[in-house]
């Protein structure tokens, strides 16, 4: 005990005196978490409309104010030649044209299918897919409330059919992005401190070659590894706290137990390092270590839904997330955040979460014992 | 002239001779290609389903057969209770709830409006915006087919009165592997060139050869020059080697000029390296040259390039400070080529703004570059 | 007696690195073909003088001409003039030795047909024409000090500045270093050199010695003569340690620590440690002696537990080490090549750390501290980054680390390399006196000279121990005076036997 005490307290000398890792640790929770929340959303608005009316009738009219009006669509072009659509769409200044045909009002006077048409620039398939879909349902309620009048004229309206969808988002009920964002940016913080603090000080020993030196200490290999374990465990957990108040800052809703999340935090922290603890043994320099470091978190970050979600990838790729401690921890902690899931709901992944670090640990702990012998 | 040649022909050896690094540049690029290329996708399907229905009649069961006949849809749970569709979301075994209440073929068969609730887990928001368009399409749909039914019954044809006729432009399938790989081309420029670079001055730096430099007659931008055409080239062939594996294998339209994306990619090339040389002129340590390239390049053009999140839902102040990051221009550009076959009468801005750029941080760095230790 | 305007005029210089002034008014003249020496303890600023004539470090105050240039304004045109080896490892690693003479040669525009002159004769006279196609990362220690000298003659400089050229390098290498400064000398240039060896600086023809950032003595050696012996030993008894005698170091007997029997130890197919055997008693200091790779640290490592043999018996404090590694840890001492400190902690906590992690309790640590603090001169430094200490306190506080356990066997791995020769032979003395009380010292190293501290010393050759034995009887049953030429006529003997198999 003495022993891990005492290693433990060099490592935390040791951390305290590089300024360059606590400000990287500082900045990954802080400002990245701010900077990211703010900038970055899938969401799409202010769409740039193009409205090419040859009708110019009050029908439609009626139209282009149905997408003026809706909170999608911002600036609006109003055009009178075709060749326009293509420039303003071309030179990316505007997302979507509707064209509105000359006998618009007369085809629906008559009864008849009017065609509009959306044009639209699929180079940014998300925002496009995204826009699409707006412009239809306007279209098409637009649409409905041309049949609802004309059945009405008829007298036919009371015995019609009708399903009405009744949408409830739950745990997001305003479908803020930000919630998601700034759980996202924790976990990767969470996770990139792990995985780069451990293995950074693990190399750096074999770089100045104390290795040597601590291995003829009675030091066992096991306390050697905790006692790089519990400062990064430590620095994670209290970097927590800041991130937290960012949360707060932004009104993320904190509905389950702040202790789980702190919990689930460590047992997270504990896998990552065990994937950093893992690269240290197969890198031979802080530069290796760096690089594979990265490349390692990159791939992983995408595995775990943290940024696209999980269902959008190819089945292989969705099978092997599962693997991805960090896929864990960002369901885990959404479940406390959003859904005050507790651990009657969270105990199976946490688990599993936990059998990964133990796994990767086991593994690192052969590597070592192969190169550092004893 | 002899003597930038002697310098690209020592780099060109030094690099040759370290397998490690040239694997890095030639390989880890491919691997993120095909990696970024299969997982970023914001195209859903196999979105989990629950329905509780408490009709269990033939109307009920058509609607769910519509749902799960989209292709977007998987019923993984049939709920017995409403304390199951909280259980099932809680837990985030489904995300989305189908509910239909118990009279829900009475009121069809009365020719009433009838609501059905669609539960959707909102934790990760864009995916529920997703989810909620698609379920909102395929129960509007069935409603019309319905009332369709209805009003034939009574000799009554119904007339849509408006019909949408979408026509996609540049990436008709508006999948989004065609916009995701030609900005990867962006972010993948931007992770290896800069580090690399900068590590080759830092280390020459770290091990004292840079002295031996100082003390001879090499003038700063020769010297410059002599790291930026070897690591340029090594970019260049990284670029071209992404270029035909994304094109060919994705199978990537490619609409525009390949002879114009080829020599804008040489500037953008240069521009990495570049980026990498400024690095090095204001770091000491390999450790702080790879977390400030980190910093710099790699994380914003990622982030702020436009490449995953688009500009346009950015805060005012935050799109202008994605014009800070040269990816911006060139995942633009990239865009355009592919997908528009955009020539260089719309592109000429952001080529002009890439050039800029990149001769502006050259003379920085030549500037920056003293030939004295302190 | 020098003739003409000097070459190189420095007026008040004085530099400062950050709150630090590394130099304080330095005024110098040096003649043009003088061989010039700047002398001076490890941190007393002769490198920062060095670089600043060199116009690569500008300075804070004062002036430097060189050919009556000045170094800040006309930076390049002094350089280009000029030779300059650095302490530093100066070469391109992943390059041949060839290559790197080529780089060196076009970066200063050297023509061809003077280049494949002027090499030829460099490597011939450096011995290095049989290793052109090797890279300069596998050439030894003095192999690359030679190359990197040869590599600023290239371009044959009118000013040759030089670094210690012969730190950590073997005698063979340093005489051979020296012929060629001489030779270039003898040339008509001008050189100055910075060297902490008493004998070199004997063989300039005018030596400054620094201090602190000063000069505080500046003259033809023969006049300085045992005055700057003097300088030099008064400066390092300031920080030279108190007696090694303390009561609870001592320990009585001749019993065998160390006993290794038939050791190997192989690499992929090559043999660093070939068929081993020696032992060590209590109170004895034991030398392993060979130039780089003969083997000396793997069989330390092995000794320590680090590393495990191929095969053979080794017994260290009366543990099989070969079966139960873990069981020697704690009972040894074990000071690794680099004195591995943790550089970023203070002398305190890096005391307290090995203290410990030894099992000491905090009475104990408290006294054995006092005890350590004294012995390395730190007592008033007690909480300055390791990082900041010059390379002599480093050396005295990675052995206290090393013996704060009060091990009965302590192992140093070239203790003394880096060191200035000063104090390497204050650290001797230290070794001796700990050896005298009970502590057996097991110690590397490439020095030939220092084995005449040894109580016995194996000679190492390509994993081979050519002899085990006391110093003075070597020296008589050779009839030799020189240890360094006893290991060479044993290398030959050694050599043509095995030429003699093939």
């Amino acid at each position: 005990m003495q022993r891990i005490v005492a290693a433990t307290k060099k490592e935390f000398l040791q951390f305290s005196r590089d300024r360059m890792l606590i400000l990287l640790i500082l900045w990954t929770y802080t400002i990245e978490v701010v900077l990211c929340t703010y900038a970055l959303s899938f969401d799409v608005t202010n769409l740039r409309l193009i409205v090419y009316d040859q009708d110019r009738s009050q029908t439609s009219q009626r139209v282009i104010e149905k997408f003026t009006e809706s909170e999608y669509f911002g600036e609006t072009f109003l055009v009178s030649d075709p060749e326009e659509i293509n420039n303003l769409l071309d030179a990316g200044k505007a997302d979507i044209g509707i064209v509105i045909p000359p006998d618009f009002s007369e085809r629906l006077k008559e009864g008849r299918t009017a065609d509009i048409q959306i044009i639209l620039s699929g180079t940014n398939s998300n925002t496009a897919n995204i826009a699409r879909n707006y412009a239809i349902s306007i279209i098409n309620s637009f649409s409905l409330d041309v049949i609802v009048n004309d059945l009405a004229a008829e007298g036919v309206l009371t015995s019609v059919p009708a399903i009405e969808p009744e949408i409830r988002i739950w745990y997001n009920s305003e479908l803020e992005f930000r919630y998601f964002m700034v759980i996202s940016m924790i976990v990767v913080a969470g996770v990139l401190v792990g995985i780069v603090h451990i293995a950074a000080t693990m190399v750096r020993e074999k770089e100045t070659g104390t290795v040597d030196q601590l291995i003829v200490t009675p030091l066992k290999k096991y306390e050697i590894i905790i006692s790089k374990i519990v400062p990064t465990m430590t620095v994670g957990l209290l970097a927590l706290i800041p991130s937290l108040l960012i949360a707060l800052w932004f009104k993320v809703p904190i509905r389950g137990s702040l202790l789980l999340f702190f919990v689930t935090s460590a047992v997270a922290l504990f896998s990552s390092m065990g994937i950093g603890v893992y690269i240290s043994t197969i890198s031979g320099n802080l530069q290796q270590a760096l690089l594979i470091a990265f490349f390692v978190l990159f791939p992983l970050m995408f595995l775990s839904g943290t940024l696209v979600p999980i269902e959008s990838m190819p089945l292989a790729l969705q099978y092997l997330s599962y693997l991805s401690p960090v896929r864990y921890y960002m369901e885990i902690t959404l479940g406390i955040f959003l859904k005050a899931n507790g651990l009657t709901i969270l105990w199976p992944k946490l688990i599993t979460l936990f059998a990964i670090g133990i796994l990767l640990f086991s593994f690192s702990l052969y590597r070592l014992g192969k190169k550092m012998y004893a | 002239m002899k003597i930038l040649l002697a310098l690209i022909k020592k780099e060109t050896k030094e690099i040759i001779r370290d397998p490690v690094t040239l694997g890095t540049a030639v390989f880890l690029p491919l691997v993120l290609l095909f990696l970024f290329g299969y997982a970023i996708s914001l195209d859903i399907d196999e979105i989990q389903m629950a329905v509780y229905d408490q009709d269990k009649s033939q109307d009920s069961t058509g609607l769910i057969d519509a749902f799960t006949k989209s292709g977007y849809f998987e019923l993984n749970y049939d709920l017995g209770s409403a304390e199951d569709a909280d259980r099932v979301l809680d837990r985030g075994q489904s995300t989305i709830v189908v509910v239909i209440p118990p009279d829900f073929s009475k009121q069809i068969l009365a020719g009433r409006k009838t609501n059905i609730q669609l539960l959707i887990d909102g934790t990760f928001s864009s995916k529920a915006l997703i989810i909620s368009n698609y379920a909102t399409a395929v129960v509007n749909e069935y409603s019309k087919q319905l009332m369709e039914l209805n009003l034939a019954g009574r000799e009554l044809v119904l007339d849509t009165p408006v019909k949408v006729v979408p026509r996609v432009w540049y990436n008709p399938p508006m999948s989004s592997v065609n916009y995701i790989v030609p900005g990867l081309f962006a972010v993948l420029l931007m992770a290896f060139p800069p580090i690399l670079t900068a590590l080759s001055i830092v280390r020459e730096k770290e091990r004292g050869t840079i002295e031996q430099i100082y003390v001879s007659p090499i003038r700063p931008f020769v010297f410059i020059l002599g790291k930026i055409i070897p690591y340029g080239a090594i970019a260049f062939g990284e670029m071209l080697l992404i270029l035909a594996t994304g094109t060919l294998w994705f199978g990537i339209p490619f609409e525009g000029s390949v002879f114009l994306l080829i020599a804008i990619s040489l500037i953008y090339v240069l521009c990495t390296v570049s980026i990498g040389l400024f690095v090095s002129t204001i770091t000491k340590t390999q450790l702080a040259a790879v977390l400030l390239s980190l910093i710099i390049a790699l994380m914003p053009s990622f982030l702020f390039s436009g490449f995953l999140f688009p500009i346009t839902s950015m805060p005012y102040m935050l799109q202008l400070y994605t014009y800070v990051f040269p990816a911006r221009y060139f995942n633009d550009i990239s865009r355009d080529i592919f997908l528009k076959g955009a020539g260089i009468e719309y592109l000429w801005s952001n080529i002009l703004l890439l050039i800029i750029y990149t001769i502006v941080l050259f003379y920085i760095t030549s500037l920056r570059f003293k030939k004295k230790i302190a | 007696m020098f003739p003409g305007k000097p070459i190189i005029e420095i007026k008040g210089l004085k530099r400062r690195f950050e709150k630090n002034w590394a130099l304080q008014g330095i005024e110098l003249q040096i003649e043009k073909g003088e061989l010039f020496g700047i002398v001076g303890p490890d941190g007393s600023g002769k490198t920062t003088l060095l670089q600043s004539v060199c116009a690569i470090l500008d300075p804070t105050e004062g002036s430097i001409t060189v050919n009556g240039f000045d170094s800040v304004k006309d930076a390049p045109l002094i350089t280009s003039g000029l030779g300059y080896m650095s302490q530093a490892y100066s070469l391109y690693g992943d390059l041949t030795v060839e290559e790197n003479l080529e780089f060196f040669a076009k970066i200063r525009g050297v023509p061809e047909a003077s280049f494949i002159e002027r090499k030829k004769k460099l490597l011939e006279f450096s011995d290095l024409t049989p290793f052109l196609k090797r890279r300069t990362k596998h050439l030894s220690g003095g192999m690359q000090k030679k190359l990197a000298l040869c590599s600023n003659l290239v371009h044959e400089p009118d000013i040759l500045i030089l670094d210690e050229p012969t730190l950590g390098v073997d005698p063979i290498s340093r005489r051979q270093l020296w012929d060629i400064i001489r030779e270039y000398h003898d040339r008509g240039k001008t050189i100055i050199v910075a060297t902490s060896y008493m004998d070199e600086a004997a063989r300039c023809e005018r030596v400054a010695f620094l201090l602190e950032g000063k000069v505080i003595a500046c003259d033809v050696p023969k006049r300085l003569g045992d005055r700057l012996e003097d300088l030099f030993f008064t400066h390092i008894q300031k920080i030279s340690p108190a007696g090694m005698d303390v009561p609870f170091l001592r320990k009585e007997g001749r019993e065998v620590l160390v006993d290794v029997k038939g050791l190997v130890r192989r690499f992929d197919g090559f043999t660093a440690v070939d068929n081993m055997s020696f032992d060590v008693r209590r109170g004895e200091i034991f030398g392993f002696v060979g130039p780089n790779g003969s083997g000396k640290t793997t069989t330390i490592k092995i000794l320590c537990g680090i590393i495990p043999p191929t095969s053979g018996e080794v017994t260290v404090v009366g543990v099989n080490v070969t079966n139960r590694p873990e069981d020697v840890k704690g009972k040894i001492g074990y000071m690794s090549q680099k004195f591995s400190l943790y550089m970023d902690l203070t002398v305190t906590e890096n005391i307290s750390f090995f203290g410990r992690v030894y099992g000491l309790g905090w009475d104990e640590l408290t006294k054995r501290k006092k005890w350590v603090l004294e012995m390395a001169g730190l007592k008033e430094k007690e909480n300055i980054i390791t990082n900041d200490l010059s390379g002599p306190y480093r050396q005295r506080l990675a052995l206290g680390c090393a013996l704060i356990h009060h091990p009965d066997i302590v192992f140093l791995d070239e203790p003394t390399s880096g060191v200035d020769p000063v104090s390497r032979q204050s650290f001797w003395e230290m070794i001796k006196s700990l050896a005298g009380m009970g502590t057996s010292i097991f110690v590397t190293t490439h020095y030939i000279d220092e084995v005449e501290n040894c109580d016995r010393v194996a000679f190492l050759h390509r994993g081979r121990a050519l002899a085990i034995e006391n110093p003075s009887k070597l020296k008589a049953q050779y009839d030799m005076n020189s240890m360094e030429d006893i290991f060479i006529r044993m290398v030959r003997k050694a050599d043509e036997n095995s030429a003699g198999f093939n």
